[in-house]
């Protein structure tokens, strides 16, 4: 297993770069064009097709620079910043950039539709395409319900939901998040992180950028931790997560004399206070998610967004739906040669590793639409257990990595 | 073009949302049709059409200009300073189109408001006539004086430079003739001097009459296609004295036309023959605008493009009567319908909505939304005070003047060239005087207000426009 994750890791290495920046920096300057702060400070790194990674850093560690020179809102003052190889500030290259900015900045007179139908038009699209990816997208987003209601009566969250659809109307092949996850539900949160899987599973490159460090493990394959605007930490989740001085064994519930004989054994050669036995407990959004699946079995309802979960049509890779057949037409258009050759030389161990995400994540699906619980429920909220303990453990060393930056350079 | 297309129907929807957008609307509503039953004119049918035609039309297009600078302004910089713009730029639109669909829809959205404006005082306007109650003698007035589009002739101008030069010529002449000392004059600069005074004295000079003097007018480039069946009017202002007095009085004289014509001469050939048609004196009121009908046949009148008119002083109880210049006499000729003046008044108010949109977009474009507000508005104010200075100094035009009214000349002079006095595009006087308003005129507005002076503002607005960090001016971002 250890060697088909590395194998995919070589192969990550080879996908086209989707994002280059050599020796950037930025400054800001007051009206006398005198510096005033260094936002971003020389920084090099590198985002590769299919890659997800993850932004992170305190207020003020130049994120949110960084991915506003990504989209050509503000400019380099020095270094290299490329985007699919060209400037950041190419006009054509966003069709193929979706963007989710931190702060949701929508026209309060518009509709939900409008404002969806208003930024399919900035692609270009046809009326009757525009129609159907805002009406799956509005779907997908939860938002059925509320189509002709103008966005300025929405809650935060619902703008969000909006603003996280506009993101992807056009089916980007890259797609900045900046904080997707604020100000949504639990659910929602879960159905943002599930999405973000659904893209790196369709081979789509995403940068995150959150405070939520849970969210981010989740998702993200890489992360680049940014402070003072230094990179600050750049690697695999893998690397810089696993605590390699402990191990962790999880096994099903045991009889009590069977933990007695391992406690036996791990006491020759552990002192027993470094030694400790209790049970996993499912995280509280778990919980939550539960909670609320099990409402909605009851048919309780809410006024505001709804789950949504039915990914969109053009979204899925499904390929017995039409929407398929213009999603192939548009992700034709955009793939180079080079992505094309990539995608064959994925080895079969990178395969199997993706199917054994997708067959978590179809169970995360199942668990989410699915009303009552399925037989294998027990298992996958064991399986779900076993991450939660690995997660908590991993956010407690990142929350150190960011409170203590100096003690770890790139 | 789907893209523009949309981002023009999110400005118009944008615009329409407005407040102050709604309070100038309530404002153009009540300038309709409450503004007519404010204003009296001098009482009669005809003064009343022109009030209505000119303050109506007039605040129309004032309210509409106000507006587009408004909301052209608001709509491109709001945008950006609430960082809304970052939605629309990080998709695959050029910033050129995102300026230029917010121009557009601020431009469409008056254009209609315009229509409707226009659309609105006709009907308002055709009530009125058909529910006056008139004598037909000032329905007659009314039809041929105001709801009419005569093309306005003005007198040929003397050379004054000429006349001077000939004055002073003369003077020298008669200087040495009786052995005076002519050293002064024979002096570059002083005799420049007596030049300029000279001409200075003409100018003032040239339309004053005294009792028992005549003045003639000549008029060049008439029609020569004229029948017997137009009809030819004169347009004048007496003033008494040189002074220009605004006090109305009642003085005496009379008009006298040349009636051409031509008669076989002694070699067989033909000779042009003027005589000189004298009308009955009459009691003219001063400082007021006249008009009377030219009472000879056009066939005698107006011969071959030119046409002579002079004037007769009979009163005894001013010393002289003045013919300002500027005011007239006028020669007016009827061109076509009232119907395609109005037309044609509501096209220049068009080509005004046109041009300042665009500056106050192009302005938007580079500055915060009250910085830009405050400029366009200056731009306008400047031109209305250039436009001041150049006509309340006009002395500074042909001889020299005081230092500061000199500067104060140039200072307009120049920026009247370099920007476009908001004024150009109120033509509401033209149409109350039933004077026409020429396609070539419309074109010349268009070409050098909009075409050589807005245009390059606006493209160096959108040049601004595309090179700008935007994310370094949002409040929010």
């Amino acid at each position: 297993m250890a060697e088909a994750v590395k194998t995919a890791e070589k192969n990550a290495s080879e996908r086209p770069v989707v994002v280059s920046a050599v020796g950037l920096t930025k400054v800001f300057r007051d009206f006398w064009n005198r510096p005033k702060a260094k936002a971003v400070n020389d920084i090099d790194f590198e985002v590769r097709e299919g890659e997800v990674v993850g932004l992170l850093g305190p207020n003020g560690s130049g994120k949110s620079t960084t991915v506003k020179m990504l989209l050509g809102l503000l400019y380099p003052t020095g270094g290299r910043l490329t985007v699919f190889g060209k400037s950041p500030r190419d006009v054509e290259n966003k069709r193929l950039i979706g963007y989710l900015p931190e702060e949701t900045y929508l026209y309060k007179y518009l509709t939900a539709f409008e404002t969806l139908d208003f930024f399919a038009s900035l692609f270009g699209l046809s009326k009757e395409e525009r129609t159907r990816r805002c009406d799956q997208l509005r779907d997908m987003v939860g938002l059925a319900h509320a189509r002709n209601r103008p966005v300025g009566e929405f809650s935060k969250g619902m703008a969000r939901r909006i603003g996280l659809a506009q993101a992807m109307i056009n089916d980007p092949a890259f797609l900045i998040l900046d904080e997707p996850t604020s100000g949504l539900d639990p659910l929602g949160c879960r159905e943002v992180k599930d999405l973000i899987k659904l893209l790196k599973k369709r081979g789509k490159t995403v940068i995150v950028t959150s405070h939520l460090l849970s969210d981010v493990e989740e998702v993200c394959d890489r992360i680049i931790v940014l402070y003072g605007g230094r990179i600050r930490a750049n690697g695999g989740m893998e690397d810089l997560l696993t605590i390699r001085t402990n191990d962790t064994i999880t096994v099903p519930r045991l009889p009590e004399d069977a933990l007695e004989r391992i406690r036996q054994i791990v006491r020759e050669s552990v002192p027993e206070g470094e030694m400790s036995v209790a049970h996993p407990h499912m995280s509280l959004e778990d919980f939550f998610v539960d909670i609320v699946n099990e409402a909605k079995k009851e048919s309780l309802e809410t006024s505001g967004s709804r789950s949504g979960g039915t990914i969109a049509e053009y979204l899925t890779g499904d390929k017995e739906h039409d929407a398929k057949a213009v999603l192939d037409s548009l992700t034709r258009e955009e793939e180079t040669p080079a992505q094309t050759l990539a995608k064959k030389k994925e080895t079969d161990a990178a395969k199997a590793a993706e199917e054994a995400a997708k067959k978590r994540q179809d169970e995360l699906f199942a668990k989410l639409q699915a009303a009552a619980p399925a037989p294998e429920e027990e298992k996958s909220r064991q399986a779900q257990q076993e991450i939660e303990a690995k997660m908590s453990e991993a956010n407690r060393k990142l929350k150190d990595l960011l409170t203590n930056p100096t003690d770890r350079k790139d | 073009m789907t893209a523009f297309l949309a981002i023009v129907k999110l400005t118009c929807r944008s615009a329409v949302r407005s407040h102050i957008f709604r309070l100038l609307l309530i404002l153009l509503l009540l300038s309709i049709f409450l503004l007519p039953f404010t204003l009296l004119g001098d009482g009669t049918p005809k003064g009343e059409v022109q009030i209505f035609l000119q303050y109506s039309l007039g605040f129309v297009g004032f309210i509409l200009s106000l507006s587009s600078v408004w909301l052209a302004c608001s709509e491109v910089s709001s945008d950006v300073e609430t960082a809304q713009i970052h939605m629309i730029v990080v998709k695959p639109v050029r910033r050129a189109v995102i300026l230029l669909g917010k121009y557009t829809g601020v431009v469409l959205i008056h254009l209609a408001l315009l229509l409707i404006a226009a659309v609105t005082v006709y009907i308002f306007l055709s009530f009125r006539l058909s529910s006056a109650d008139m004598t037909e003698e000032e329905r007659l007035m009314l039809d041929e004086q105001v709801l009419t589009a005569r093309a306005l002739y003005r007198p040929i101008r003397p050379d004054f430079n000429a006349l001077a030069q000939a004055e002073l010529d003369r003077r020298i002449a008669s200087a040495k003739e009786h052995g005076q000392d002519t050293f002064l004059l024979q002096n570059d600069q002083t005799r420049q001097e007596e030049f300029l005074e000279i001409r200075k004295e003409l100018m003032v000079t040239y339309g004053l009459i005294e009792e028992g003097d005549s003045l003639f007018w000549q008029f060049e480039g008439l029609p020569k296609d004229l029948t017997d069946d137009d009809v030819v009017f004169l347009r004048y202002t007496i003033y008494v004295n040189r002074f220009y007095v605004q006090d109305q009085n009642s003085v005496r004289g009379h008009w006298i036309f040349a009636a051409n014509y031509t008669r076989p001469d002694d070699n067989g050939g033909e000779t042009v023959v003027s005589d000189l048609i004298a009308m009955p004196e009459e009691d003219i009121l001063t400082a007021a605008q006249n008009e009377i009908t030219v009472p000879i046949k056009n066939s005698f009148f107006v011969y071959d493009g030119k046409a002579q008119v002079g004037f007769l002083n009979k009163d005894t109880k001013t010393s002289e009567l003045n013919f300002e210049e500027g005011r007239g006499p006028f020669l007016l000729i009827r061109e076509t319908g009232f119907f395609s003046n109005y037309c044609r008044a509501i096209l220049v108010m068009a080509v005004g909505i046109l041009s300042v949109t665009l500056l106050a977009s192009a302005v938007a474009a580079c500055l915060s939304l009250p910085i830009a507000i405050f400029f366009s508005a200056a731009y306008m104010l400047t031109g209305g005070l250039a436009n001041y200075l150049v006509t309340s100094i006009p002395d500074v035009a042909d001889f020299q003047a005081e230092y500061t009214g000199t500067f104060g000349y140039r200072f307009g002079d120049l920026m009247l060239n370099l920007i476009v006095p908001l004024q150009d595009f109120f033509v509401t006087g033209h149409l109350a005087n039933g004077e026409l308003i020429s396609f070539p005129f419309i074109g010349m507005l268009f070409a050098k207000d909009f075409i050589l002076r807005m245009l390059p503002v606006f493209l160096l607005g959108a040049w601004i426009y595309t090179r700008r960090e935007l994310a370094l001016v949002s409040k929010r971002g």
